[in-house]
């Protein structure tokens, strides 16, 4: 049998391509079309809660502060709350 | 049965008035608790599109509608009753029978004080899904949240028990809340409670 040849030499030695990583969970910010004969409209999922449930808001920034001054603010208080 | 997380969007139709305040806000509340949004005419501002046509397409984008007919009193200024509800119910269920595929799998819970007190002012919605609050918060949460668990595709959602001790967690914190972003935790504008409801349960359920 004739010997190998260089390139067959690499493929056989090329490491093998690691294994399928399963899909990545969806981002918190990820939005959302509805489709059909509603007109579209982009909803984005906010986070989940302790029992499952995914939180959801159109999307669009609130007017009166932002996310991350409410956010910060819901903490304060929760952590005061718990002690 | 709309599924996808597109199509949770829920139209409330409401008094929006302070006394029904407590109450708009227990419902808003659930909705959002069970992985829905809410939705209403407090979202549509007058400018430029009539306010008629943005509720039609307000209307349009929610595949669910809960419509809260026990308003029925006369204004105490004008002496006269509010029309609103039952007109925007109305809308609803027109766009339910006469839109296409996706506008006729719409569902929609009808809430007013007493079970079968509209048969004696708006006797023809018989037939729809009915459900009394008896004017009590606790009875809203539980009947808005077994409206949404009916969907057959809804997965496991929390009992009304949940919700409601959720709500009184949440009521509790809302004022420290807005006082840590410098706003009337009573005078919050629908798109910013939403938020703050969204991000709390987020943050603490």
């Amino acid at each position: 049998m004739a010997g190998k040849t260089a390139s067959q030499h690499r493929t056989q030695n090329r490491a093998k391509p690691a294994a399928r990583k399963p899909a990545a969970k969806r981002p918190a910010s990820a939005t959302v079309t509805a489709g059909g004969d509603g007109p579209a409209t982009g909803y984005k999922v906010l986070g989940t809660t302790s029992d499952g449930v995914r939180i959801i808001l159109p999307k669009g920034k609130p007017k009166a502060f932002t996310t991350a001054r409410l956010r910060k603010a819901i903490r304060t208080v929760i952590a005061e709350r718990s002690g | 049965m709309p599924a996808a997380l597109g199509e949770r969007a829920v139209f409330i139709n409401c008094p929006f008035d302070a006394a029904y305040q407590p109450m708009f806000e227990a419902i808003v509340f659930t909705v959002q608790r069970c992985g829905f949004v809410a939705r209403c005419a407090l979202e549509v501002s007058d400018g430029g599109e009539t306010r008629i046509a943005r509720i039609l397409t307000l209307i349009g984008e929610c595949p669910y509608g809960i419509h809260d007919i026990s308003r029925t009193e006369l204004d105490a200024t004008t002496n006269l009753p509010r029309f609103n509800m039952p007109f925007e119910l109305g809308l609803y269920l027109g766009a339910r029978h006469f839109g296409g595929r996706r506008q006729r799998a719409k569902r929609c819970l009808i809430l007013d004080r007493e079970r079968y007190r509209y048969q004696t002012f708006l006797s023809d919605i018989a037939g729809q899904d009915i459900e009394a609050h008896g004017g009590d918060r606790e009875h809203a949460v539980a009947r808005v949240r077994n409206f949404l668990r009916a969907d057959p595709d809804q997965g496991t959602l929390p009992s009304g028990r949940v919700i409601w001790r959720d709500l009184a967690r949440f009521e509790r914190d809302k004022p420290a809340i807005c006082a840590e972003i410098e706003l009337d935790a009573e005078d919050l504008s629908f798109p910013d409670l939403r938020h703050v409801i969204g991000l709390w349960l987020e943050e603490a359920a």
